[in-house]
């Protein structure tokens, strides 16, 4: 028997507006961009509800009707949770459905899609628990398999989701930490107990997230028949494929025929009586580990480096990053609710990703993912909002709260 | 009833218009080629050749444009302004002109006057397309020399001193050549553009009479550009409230909030480029900003080094220390000098430096580079070498350090060293050149 293993992750950042000196210490709101870009949320959203989400959910829920063997996995980011509630309801009262189906698994992540981990432990673990508890309040279940940001994975991850208790977690297949072995299999994470490692085939995956419509592409046009037959010929146990939900109707468009493709991969697959799909927690439950797999350095599912130099790779990324985290004491100290929640929502990672100078190949991807008119734009508006931020904190400290009339007043002056 | 009365009025002022015509004519000619009597100025009429012309400007060069005009017509001076192209623009003290109209074919666009530096791979300082832009307002000069009448040709600086040099041949009249800044100055010790070098050398040979913004520049004319040095007079730029207006007493500038909350602003404005040494006030803030948390740096402009400055200042561990709210104009930008505790002018190479007088007519004080012509003017200003970083960190933090008596002694002094450098009194300079063109009879 061979499984194939689909998770699809959803997100949707709050993306900061145009936000400039003069706007420090006036306006508070970085995140209600309300112009026809994409720095305007609630209209991004809307666009990718329409495109994406709502298509997809349909075809998601018509094909657990018509295949009872069909499953799959799916994490939301808290972020984008809170945005589809308040633009696009409809998308979640499919998402419902999905879960009533009790054949979809949601996974664990951190609730801002942040870089927490990496930073400050003890944020992370808020916003781990943050999430689960959307989790549970929206779909009835808790997370029991891990999936930290862009796939990011470390020992130390795997030695934290062990400590958990999660049953699994989820990791980029990388050639380097894999030494040579397959990643259609079930491993562990160094010293782990309890934790499984599901990695995934950048490969297969790939085929259908980037290359499905890429006229360049020696396979174009991809079929489901042509996609099954790989799949069967494929060496191993599981065959992880783990990519955005966005791959259906938004990175890919409608009439490149993604949704006939989704919709019609899993009966194909289906006929090979070797095939069956799986969540990740079935897996894990019905394979045996194949070993260890030790991942000392930081490994994601980005760019052609899969590390975090997508985030982290440039100064100003560094600079971003640091004063972000470098605030935490203060956001803690000044109890101020909508501060810690201002400061969380500029953790998102996408925020670092737009400052990204790779002018490679990734280079494309990174210009085709950002709202801004370059890196330098990005940074200067993530400064100045992030310098509010701190003006708020300064407010705080030496006045407390609130802020004193005459400074309140003042702003429409 | 009413139309009678318009018509009456309308009759007075033709008449009177005509009266004053002949008169002028009459008056004109028998003055023409006598001495002028001292301490009564004759009119004037000056056909005027800039690049650029508020708020439809880049920088100093603009400035200057609109204060020398404006003070030169309160010099019974008579000025036919021309620009390149057309602007929705209009003077109640210039007749504004444009070389080429609109609907002259294509719909051209113009080169900001201050193009950005060379970039490390070597791409030219001035596109083809400027250098075209140049010699196409050139050929217009003596079109419009036909048309305007004048008795003096001004033009400022090299993108203009082939128009004047045009309109000198058809007219014969006197040419006087204004030096704002020179291909030394722009190139920030770089490599000198020879095409714009010699525009700028013939311009100025062309010229009767050379205006230079300092001493500084008057030295680069006659060392680089071998012109005599009878040739060139200096005339220090200005500031006035038609090109730097005060903020309103009392009114809340909207980075009064950065201060509420403890923060003292060191401000930087000017192009993103080598010329201006944004580099050199990046290092000096580093180590300012190590002594004291409280202190931000604001570094308005834009420019060919933006990219590099702000990877520089995140290298440096000061990303969060450094605000880049990108070019001021206007009112940002005098709300900007207003707010700032100390406005910084680190110019590797500066004819002048107009932003400095700015500052210091809004009460902020200055520290601007020795490498500057400004530094002539104001003696009395804080002064430090460009390249020492060191004593530039140590000049602004002894300025953030200042007693609020000492703070208002420094903002005094800079009030009454602005005040002194007024426009009016470059043009009453610039008018007494003038007058000894139209006295030798050129």
């Amino acid at each position: 028997m061979k499984n194939v293993c689909i998770y699809l992750q959803v997100h949707q950042p709050y993306r900061v507006k145009r936000y400039g000196l003069f706007d420090v210490g006036h306006d508070h709101a970085y995140f209600d961009g309300n112009d026809a870009t994409d720095l305007n949320n609630r209209r991004v959203l809307r666009k990718v509800g329409s495109k994406s989400y709502l298509p997809g959910a349909e075809r998601l829920l018509d094909l657990l009707d018509r295949h009872p063997q069909f499953r799959f996995a799916l994490s939301i980011s808290g972020v984008a949770l809170e945005q589809l509630e308040r633009d696009a309801p409809d998308v979640i009262d499919i998402l419902r459905l999905l879960a009533k189906s009790g054949r979809v698994e949601f996974l664990g992540e951190t609730y801002y899609h942040s870089l927490a981990f990496f930073y400050s432990r003890s944020e992370f673990e808020q916003q781990v628990r943050l999430h689960a508890r959307a989790i549970e309040r929206l779909f009835e279940v808790s997370p029991r398999v891990f999936r930290n940001t862009e796939l990011s994975y470390t020992n130390a991850l795997g030695a934290w989701a062990d400590e958990r208790g999660y049953l699994g977690i989820l990791a980029e297949g990388w050639d380097p930490v894999l030494g040579g072995r397959s990643p259609n299999h079930v491993y562990r994470p160094v010293s782990a107990r309890r934790t499984r490692l599901l990695l995934k085939n950048y490969k297969l995956s790939d085929d259908i997230a980037f290359r499905f419509s890429s006229r360049d592409w020696s396979e174009w046009p991809l079929t489901a028949e042509k996609f099954g037959q790989w799949l069967s010929a494929a060496e191993g146990e599981t065959v992880n494929l783990f990519m955005d939900y966005e791959t259906f109707g938004e990175h890919q468009w409608e009439d490149t025929g993604i949704f006939d493709f989704l919709s019609t991969l899993p009966g194909e697959l289906l006929k090979n009586p070797e095939i069956t799909f799986m969540t990740p927690s079935g897996v894990i439950a019905s394979l045996p580990d194949r070993g260890v797999i030790d991942v000392p350095h930081v490994t994601t599912w980005a760019d052609t480096d899969r590390d975090l130099t997508a985030w982290l790779g440039n100064e100003m990324q560094h600079a971003a990053v640091g004063t972000l985290y470098g605030l935490e004491a203060r956001v803690r100290a000044a109890g101020d609710a909508a501060i810690l929640e201002d400061w969380r929502r500029l953790q998102t990672s996408d925020h670092f990703y737009y400052l990204c100078t790779k002018w490679s190949a990734d280079g494309d991807v990174h210009a085709y993912f950002s709202p801004y008119g370059s890196p330098y734009e990005a940074y200067k508006t993530y400064m100045h909002a992030l310098k509010d931020l701190e003006w708020r904190l300064r407010m705080h400290e030496r006045f407390g709260h609130p802020a004193p009339a005459a400074l309140v007043l003042s702003d429409n002056s | 009833m009413s139309t009678i009365f318009v018509a009456n009025i309308l009759a007075l002022f033709l008449s009177l218009f005509v009266a004053g015509a002949i008169l002028g004519a009459v008056f004109s000619h028998t003055r023409g080629g006598q001495a002028v009597v001292a301490g009564a100025k004759r009119r004037l009429r000056a056909l005027v050749f800039g690049w650029e012309f508020p708020p439809f400007n880049s920088g100093g060069l603009g400035v200057a444009s609109l204060g020398l005009t404006r003070s030169l017509a309160k010099q019974d001076v008579d000025i036919t302004f021309v620009l390149p192209k057309p602007y929705p623009l209009s003077v109640p003290y210039a007749k504004i002109v444009a070389a080429e109209l609109e609907d002259a074919g294509a719909k051209v666009t113009y080169a900001t006057a201050y193009p950005s530096a060379t970039a490390a791979d070597g791409t030219p300082l001035y596109g083809d397309d400027m250098l075209s832009q140049v010699k196409r307002y050139a050929r217009a000069g003596a079109k419009i020399a036909k048309k305007e009448p004048h008795d003096v040709i001004y033009a400022h600086d090299w993108l203009a001193f082939g128009a004047g040099k045009e309109a000198k041949q058809v007219s014969r009249k006197p040419l006087l050549a204004h030096v704002h800044a020179t291909e030394f100055d722009r190139s920030g010790g770089g490599s000198v553009n020879q095409t714009v070098y010699d525009l700028e050398r013939e311009g100025m040979c062309a010229a009767d009479r050379i205006v230079a913004v300092s001493g500084r520049t008057k030295h680069t004319v006659v060392e680089h550009y071998g012109v005599p040095a009878e040739k060139v007079a200096v005339v220090w730029n200005g500031v006035d409230e038609a090109t730097a207006p005060l903020q309103e007493p009392g009114r809340r500038t909207r980075l009064a909030h950065l201060k509420s909350a403890g923060h003292k602003l060191v401000l930087f404005a000017g192009r993103l480029t080598l010329q201006k040494g944004p580099d050199h006030f990046l290092n000096a803030a580093a180590k300012v900003a190590t002594h004291d948390p409280d202190v931000l740096f604001i570094m308005a402009g834009s420019g060919d080094m933006e990219q590099q400055l702000l990877r520089q200042a995140a290298g440096l561990g000061i990303g969060d220390r450094v605000l880049f709210p990108g070019f001021l104009r206007g009112h940002d930008l005098h709300e900007a000098y207003a707010s700032a505790d100390v406005y910084v002018m680190p110019s590797v190479s500066e004819p002048f430096g107009i932003s400095a007088l700015e500052a210091m007519r809004a009460g902020t004080p200055v520290i601007i580079s020795k490498q500057s012509g400004v530094a002539e003017a104001v003696p009395e200003s804080i002064q430090v070498d460009f390249w020492d970083a060191d004593a530039l960190a140590k000049a602004i933090e002894r300025v953030l350090e200042a007693t609020p008596d000492e703070r208002e002694a420094h903002a005094a002094r800079g009030r009454l060293a602005a005040a002194r450098l007024s426009w009016d009194r470059a043009a009453g300079e610039i008018r007494a050149v003038m007058d000894e063109l139209a006295l030798a009879g050129i």
